[in-house]
């Protein structure tokens, strides 16, 4: 205890730690009320939290390394440990001392975030206790056990590199680097100009090892309220052996003979079990720039392979019903039980993500071969038996299933789905929704340390049900209304009076273009908000509409029609993009009556001139130029691209809101889209606005 | 009380110490040496510091490394002492009276008599960073003598001293040494002439000479004749050292 006093009177004595210490402390309360700031101006706590305290914490980290180092190489550089050593556990006792002396100046930042933490739980107001839990969490890992770890590998490295401040300051800007993404140029050198993933795996491997702050400094990804902020259980494997391993390298120093060797043994196998529970880490979200990432891992795994297209593939069977046992714990761990309606056959083939390791298939009678090519699994006959067993685990970087939060919508192939289907649409950048289009019967059971939602009839992570896809959903995710689901977080929730005048919006728009066995009875279905994070990386999956339940990223009675029938009404070509859009505005009456371009009436002589150009504009090819060429090309495209928008959006203004015909143009253009049509989007409706105007 | 039996000491390929054995009862020893004989490795060796690569170091006849009091008892002076220089003389004492394991209740005591030893009661409040090069060391003597250690191990203890507080030293020792055992490292011979009843002179590693103090200038005289002055130890240890050169 007196050595303890003694410690701590050192280090608040000494200018060089005090004053910094306290500027740190200060630093810590500006922090906490630009957040606060932050949150009260955007009302988005998730954004908050991580501009001005999780990104920024790597500084206080860096600063407590100082400390740590500082505090215990004044021993070394005041020549005391010799005659420390000389005591019984002199240098254990001295070293300790350090050590709680330490935790002891930790702890007063730790507590100050922790009570801002509870301070903003109260200031935010939503009784939701996981959030709390979230917050209390996130202020013991990110700013507890990692500012404990930065004094750690501080003492660690003033015990094992004494005075060697070269050697240390370099050390701690290697380690601060590595936890922010300054590092992502360098590490993506290997694949971006050797075309070498291993080594890209390996750097970031190690990168990874060294992440205290998981949420780094440069990184742009937003925190989503359903995951919040990254603490999967390897998270605090990492935390906790940096402070375990410097604790057992500064032990080292402080014993001689037996002692000291089984304390280099220990800390080998800490590090071993540091290292090998790290490489079982299962799902963990990553979001950065490396190919294995959140964003990025799909679009490149299908943009380096062999292109298959498999719309209109007949799989030959269909399942009538799955058995699905899933463990949800670092990863996802299955055992899905299929049973098929045509037993009889050779041969089936069936969609399972890459990302899932594919253990053994058996029926009744036993194992039975499969191939695996990617996506797809093979199998011969069943001999006899109508049901399978598929036992498998793994995980898919962006629909996670982990200890923090399970995303898993019913359209991607997370289990066995019949026939083979593409999982990634290179043209459309985004993920094909597959779907069935028969009902199967479900009983899926979850293990899972979280509640689980899902898109099934059930409770205690057990549901049963009919449908042609199942969605389970976990997290910081709750039924806000009856039968809707979302994150509590999240300022944007679909309500019931949204869900139903969406509804109302596109019944009216189905009637105008005719179509009434088209209307959706969106009401009658769950609904579960998908997190905002699911349009990082594909523009297709916004909405997707299952037998019994819908899966949408939207929430507004507008956007969530809009998105509905942009499902609908699909894309021709990326030319069509603005004609479109306006299109789907002027069916769902979206458009803003207010706006300077609805106040005056389309230039029709101008529309035809315009169109008139941009039909003798030639599409303008790149091939072997000169600078003047190259001049010339340049502007011809940029001003095709101009009229191409100029031309679609008065074009369609005219056919879809000004035109005696606007009802008949529209019930026109919808066939169109949904039709199997390949004539170009903008002839058509050029060649349209010509018949209505006359030469 | 303490003794060294076939002690070798290597770091890496060199050798540094070769099989020696000392024995010390109580009193006052003079270890005497040249630059890099030894003497810092021996006084590290007996302190428990270095472990060495054959033979042990005995206390009451019983290795030291197995013998958990041996510390409680050991008074050690190394030759680089520093303190930290945010805390007070008397903090700092405290401090060196908490490793030691001394009771709360006796440290305000063992810290005014040791202080009171090598005259620094005065700046007991003093924080460290005031204290001259020669008060530190001072303050080294005193944190050794904290506790009333059996056996007292003092590397160079009265280099920077001035020479008032060399005498003032000279004469503590004389006190220390009656029911203690006292090895002094040093180069000045006129400190072991002063105090030290017994001489172990080392050169290379190896014992020259270990015997009284009385014993050395005999050689002296023998070896040199008589010439009318006093024989002393210097006389003696430049001999020896004088010879093997």
């Amino acid at each position: 205890m007196r050595l303890y006093k003694h410690s701590l009177s050192v280090f608040l004595r000494d200018r060089k730690l005090s004053i910094p210490y306290h500027g740190v402390l200060a630093l810590v309360l500006v922090m906490s009320f630009c957040c606060l700031g932050s949150y009260s101006r955007y009302d988005d706590v998730f954004s908050a939290v991580r501009w001005w305290l999780a990104r920024p914490v790597i500084f206080i980290i860096a600063f407590f390394i100082y400390c740590g180092y500082e505090l215990t190489v004044r021993m070394h550089d005041n020549d005391m440990v010799e005659y420390v050593r000389a005591h019984t556990l002199g240098l254990l006792k001295a070293y300790s001392a350090v050590l709680f002396s330490l935790l002891t100046i930790v702890a007063v930042p730790s507590s100050m975030f922790f009570a801002f933490f509870l301070f903003l739980y109260q200031r935010v107001g939503v009784q939701y206790t996981p959030f709390l839990v979230h917050l209390t969490k996130l202020s013991v890992l990110y700013f507890g056990l990692s500012l404990a770890a930065g004094a750690m590998l501080g003492m660690a490295m003033a015990a094992r590199l004494r005075s060697n401040r070269l050697a240390v300051y370099t050390l701690t800007t290697g380690f601060m680097l590595l936890n922010t993404t300054f590092t992502d140029a360098p590490f993506r050198v290997p694949h971006l100009v050797f075309n070498s993933y291993l080594v890209e795996r390996a750097l970031y491997y190690v990168k990874d090892f060294l992440t205290l702050v998981p949420h780094q400094l440069g990184s742009y990804f937003a925190i989503y309220p359903i995951y919040g902020f990254p603490m999967e259980p390897v998270r605090w494997v990492v935390a906790v052996f940096w402070v375990l391993f410097p604790l057992t390298l500064v032990l080292v120093e402080c014993f001689t003979r037996r002692i000291r060797r089984a304390l280099l043994v220990a800390s080998a196998l800490l590090l071993l079990l540091g290292v090998g529970l790290f490489s079982v880490r299962g799902s963990v979200l990553a979001m950065d720039m490396r190919n294995d990432s959140y964003a990025y891992a799909d679009p490149i795994y299908y943009a380096d392979r062999l292109r298959q297209d498999y719309a209109g593939y007949e799989a030959g069977f269909a399942i009538e019903a799955y058995r699905m046992d899933l463990t949800v714990s670092n990863e996802l761990h299955a055992q899905v039980h299929v049973t098929v309606d045509n037993p009889g056959r050779e041969g089936y083939e069936f969609t399972l993500y890459h990302g899932y390791i594919l253990k053994s298939v058996r029926t009744e009678g036993g194992e039975i071969p499969f191939t695996r090519e990617g996506d797809y699994v093979s199998i011969g006959g069943l001999n006899g038996s109508d049901t399978l067993v598929f036992t498998y685990h793994g995980k898919s970087p962006k629909f996670y299933a982990n200890a923090q939060a399970i995303t898993l919508p019913g359209y991607f192939a997370y289990y066995p789905k019949a026939g083979r289907s593409n999982i990634w649409d290179l043209d459309r950048y985004g993920y094909v929704v597959n779907l069935p289009p028969y009902e199967s019967v479900y009983t899926v059971k979850v293990r899972s340390g979280l509640k689980v939602f899902c898109s099934l009839a059930g409770g205690d992570n057990g549901f049963h049900g009919r449908s042609n896809g199942v969605s389970l959903f976990a997290g910081m995710y709750d039924e806000v209304a009856h039968g809707i689901y979302a994150e509590p977080m999240r300022s944007d929730q679909p309500t019931r009076e949204s869900i139903l005048e969406a509804e109302q919006i596109l019944t009216d728009a189905f009637l105008r273009v005719g179509h009434p066995d088209m209307v959706i009875a969106l009401s009658d279905k769950k609904f579960l908000q998908t997190p905002a994070s699911f349009a990082l990386n594909s523009n297709t999956d916004n909405t997707v509409i299952m037998s019994d339940h819908i899966v949408s990223s939207s929430a507004g009675a507008q956007g969530l029609a809009c998105s509905i029938m942009t499902s609908i009404v699909r894309p021709k070509s990326a030319g069509d993009f603005w004609f479109r859009t306006r299109y789907l505005s002027y069916l769902l009456r979206g458009q803003d009556e207010t706006s300077l371009a609805l106040q005056s009436e389309v230039d029709t002589s101008l529309l035809l001139e315009e169109m008139e150009e941009w039909l003798l504009l030639p599409d303008p090819r790149a091939n072997n130029m000169t600078e003047q060429e190259r001049a010339g090309y340049l502007a011809a495209k940029r001003r095709r691209s101009e009229l191409e928008r100029a031309v679609s959006e008065k074009a369609a203004k005219y056919l879809f809101y000004e035109s005696a015909r606007k009802q008949e143009n529209l019930r026109f253009f919808f066939d169109y889209f949904t039709s199997e049509s390949t004539e170009d989007c903008l002839q058509l409706a050029i060649t349209r606005v010509r018949e209505e105007l006359g030469p | 009380m303490i003794a060294v039996r076939d002690l070798c000491k290597r770091f890496g390929r060199k050798e540094v110490l070769h099989s020696i054995s000392l024995s010390m009862g109580n009193g006052c020893y003079g270890l005497l040496g040249a630059n890099g004989a030894g003497k810092t490795t021996l006084i590290r060796c007996m302190a428990g510091l270095f472990e060495p690569q054959r033979g042990e170091v005995l206390y009451d006849n019983r290795p030291i490394h197995r013998l958990k009091g041996f510390q409680r008892d050991l008074g050690y002076l190394p030759q680089a002492f520093g303190m930290l220089p945010e805390l007070t003389l008397y903090e700092m004492m405290d401090y060196m009276c908490s490793l030691k394991g001394i009771p709360r209740s006796q440290c305000a005591g063992e810290i005014a008599q040791a202080l009171e030893f090598v005259n620094l009661e005065e700046w007991a409040r003093e924080r460290v960073r005031t204290l001259s090069g020669g008060m530190v060391r001072r303050a080294g003597i005193a944190q050794a003598v904290l506790g009333d250690p059996k056996v007292l191990l003092l590397d160079e203890p009265t280099a920077g001293l001035d020479p008032s507080e060399r005498a003032r030293f000279r004469n503590s020792v004389r006190e220390l040494k009656r029911d203690r055992t006292v090895l002094l490292s040093t180069h000045i011979v006129e400190d072991v002439d002063a105090c030290c009843d017994n001489v172990i002179v080392i050169h290379g590693g190896r014992i020259l000479f270990s015997g009284p103090s009385d014993e050395l200038r005999e050689v002296a005289v023998r070896q040199a004749g008589h010439t009318g002055k006093k024989p002393t130890v210097e006389d003696g240890y430049l001999w020896l050292t004088n010879g093997i050169a």
